[in-house]
């Protein structure tokens, strides 16, 4: 699996910070999903020596909008794309510290016209990832939410993974919630997953930015560790 | 282990906690007396404390109260008095250890340089730069050089006869006062400069330090950086060694790569140090004091407390200690 660092697009500044943080892969939210648009993005992070490991943000409730997408990620050659994750409610300052955290990320609920996104998806040469309970597509899988056995039964299907952690149906750090983390991502590594690791979004930290720098070199300084220990092992 | 970092201000106690990180490092300098004083320990260890946090390390003893002692000149008999007073004052405020080093030129670099990963800035150590660009090297930050250089060129032999007089007042005094005195070795350790001998740039030297005065209450601030710099030194050993001796009070974590006479201090997944047998080594040998993340490159667009380099290495440590002993075994 390859650690990667969810970027927003135009933000040359995110792909020096994946860099300086030893992340060689990006998964990148796009809105403008035209052709022009993802040559841009997909050059930008070439650029940055990274590899553009996907796309997320696919509005995918909007089914004519996503197969144009789709098609547009294709002919850009960008091969994995992932729908909008949505936040289900408010952050406060509830969590470590008095860390602002919400309700876990979701992914976007079942679509309609998902046949034909998938259609979409499958002629454009794009892997599409979405919740684990949809069938035909690949698997977007948060480690935060996920069930028991989850990673075990999506196996192959698995096209992006999220690190997470949850407390009491909170956000949590990823080394203080309910989740055994390293225990996870042994697992993904023994059923041969290959993709992104992305953690993200953080919890809120004091004098953060908006995007979340502080939390994410920590997310990612922790995952790192983790990885590196299991190599070792 | 612990995890620590320094202080740096109200909004990092809380950045700081938030991070899950429960002990922090500080120091205090010598009151009216001269001396560290029980009062102004006792009240910042409750400050920090009002914040969720533990204070058990002074890093470091102000080199104010001893330098004449390091230096072996008129008045260090005084000086060696406020030594041990500042001593049973840190045991009265219940802190345990206390680091102080041995630095006569204090510490060394000679660049912060734009040229790790993705850009990010390491400072680096150069001797060929330092030899040739002394004030590179004292200087490094622009800051102003170290405040108590020595005037005359020190031997190796006068320096270890200045920190054995030191040892033999202030191991007693420690062990009187249930203190650690942890010695940080001489970084960067090079084993001369400017005329002056360092002498903590070894295995040699740290086990002579401990030697020197053997106590249960004398050992090391063990700096990976520092000893990870050392010629020839394998760090991990050196953890197994002195750790399994009880002698490591206080630890360093950071990670640098290349060794005297060149070094650059990397981010800790990059370094020469293996840090996951590292982690491992501590656990192992019973490690349970303080480790304090340390010093670390520059990234784009931090602040000047590098909230996100050290965010980096403090995830890095908990996951690394997370891991082993999750799947570790």
């Amino acid at each position: 699996m390859n650690l990667a660092l969810c970027v927003e697009y135009g933000r040359d500044d995110q792909l020096i910070f994946a860099q300086q943080l030893g992340v060689g892969h990006v998964v990148m939210a796009v809105q403008r999903w035209d052709e022009a648009s993802l040559a841009y993005a997909k050059n930008r992070v070439e650029q940055a020596t990274l590899t553009l490991a996907g796309l997320e943000g696919l509005p995918l409730q909007d089914a004519e909008a996503a197969q144009a997408a789709l098609r547009a990620a294709g002919a850009n050659g960008i091969d994995l794309v992932a729908a909008v994750r949505q936040s289900v409610g408010d952050r406060e300052p509830v969590g470590r510290g008095g860390a602002l955290v919400g309700p876990p990320v979701r992914a976007s609920g079942d679509p309609p016209g998902l046949v034909r996104i998938l259609a979409a998806a499958d002629a454009s040469n794009v892997r599409l990832a979405l919740g684990a309970d949809m069938a035909g597509a690949g698997v977007d899988l948060d480690l935060a939410t996920m069930r028991e056995g989850d990673i075990a039964e999506c196996g192959e299907r698995l096209l992006i993974v999220r690190a997470g952690n949850v407390t009491a149906g909170r956000q949590a750090f990823l080394n203080g919630g309910e989740v055994d983390l390293p225990k996870a991502l042994l697992a993904l590594q023994r059923v041969g997953f290959a993709g992104p690791l992305c953690a993200g979004p953080p919890p809120g930290l004091v004098g953060d930015t908006e995007w979340g720098h502080k939390g994410r070199a920590y997310d990612l300084g922790y995952l790192r560790a983790i990885l590196q220990t299991i190599e070792a092992l | 282990m612990k995890i620590a970092l320094h202080d740096s201000g109200e909004e990092h106690l809380q950045f700081m906690r938030q991070l899950g990180v429960e002990y922090v490092v500080s120091a205090v300098g010598p009151g009216k007396s001269g001396a560290l004083e029980v009062a102004d320990l006792v009240q910042k260890k409750e400050y920090y404390a009002e914040r969720g946090l533990i204070w058990d390390v002074i890093e470091n003893l102000s080199p104010e109260i001893y330098y004449k002692v390091m230096l072996g000149v008129e008045g260090r008999e005084e000086q060696m008095d406020r030594v041990c007073e500042s001593i049973r004052a840190v045991g009265e405020a219940g802190i345990g250890v206390l680091q102080y080093q041995w630095m006569l030129l204090g510490g060394l670099r000679t660049e912060y340089s734009p040229t790790g990963r993705g850009g990010a800035r390491y400072p680096r150590f150069d001797m060929q730069v330092a030899e040739q660009m002394p004030a590179a090297a004292l200087d490094w930050l622009g800051g102003g050089v170290y405040p108590t250089l020595p005037d005359r060129p020190l031997s190796a032999e006068q320096v270890w006869d200045n920190l054995h007089y030191f040892l033999q007042r202030a191991v007693p005094a420690a062990e009187e006062a249930g203190v650690k005195l942890a010695a940080h070795p001489d970084d960067a350790p090079v084993p001369t400069y400017m005329g002056v001998a360092r002498i903590l740039v070894d295995w040699e030297g740290l086990q002579g330090c401990i030697h020197t005065v053997p106590s249960p209450n004398s050992g090391l601030g063990f700096c990976m950086g520092t000893i990870g710099t050392m010629a020839d030194m394998d760090v991990v050993a050196a953890i197994r060694h002195f750790g399994g001796m009880e002698r490591i009070f206080f630890a360093h974590f950071r990670n640098p790569r290349g060794q005297v006479p060149y070094f650059d201090e990397v981010f800790p997944d990059e370094g020469d140090i293996d840090m996951v047998q590292a982690v491992r080594a501590f656990a192992e040998v019973g490690f349970d004091g303080v480790i304090r993340i340390d010093h670390c490159p520059g990234v784009i667009g931090d602040n000047p407390s590098a909230d996100r380099s050290f965010a980096f290495q403090v995830g890095y440590l908990q996951g690394l200690v997370q891991a082993l002993e999750s799947v570790g075994t």
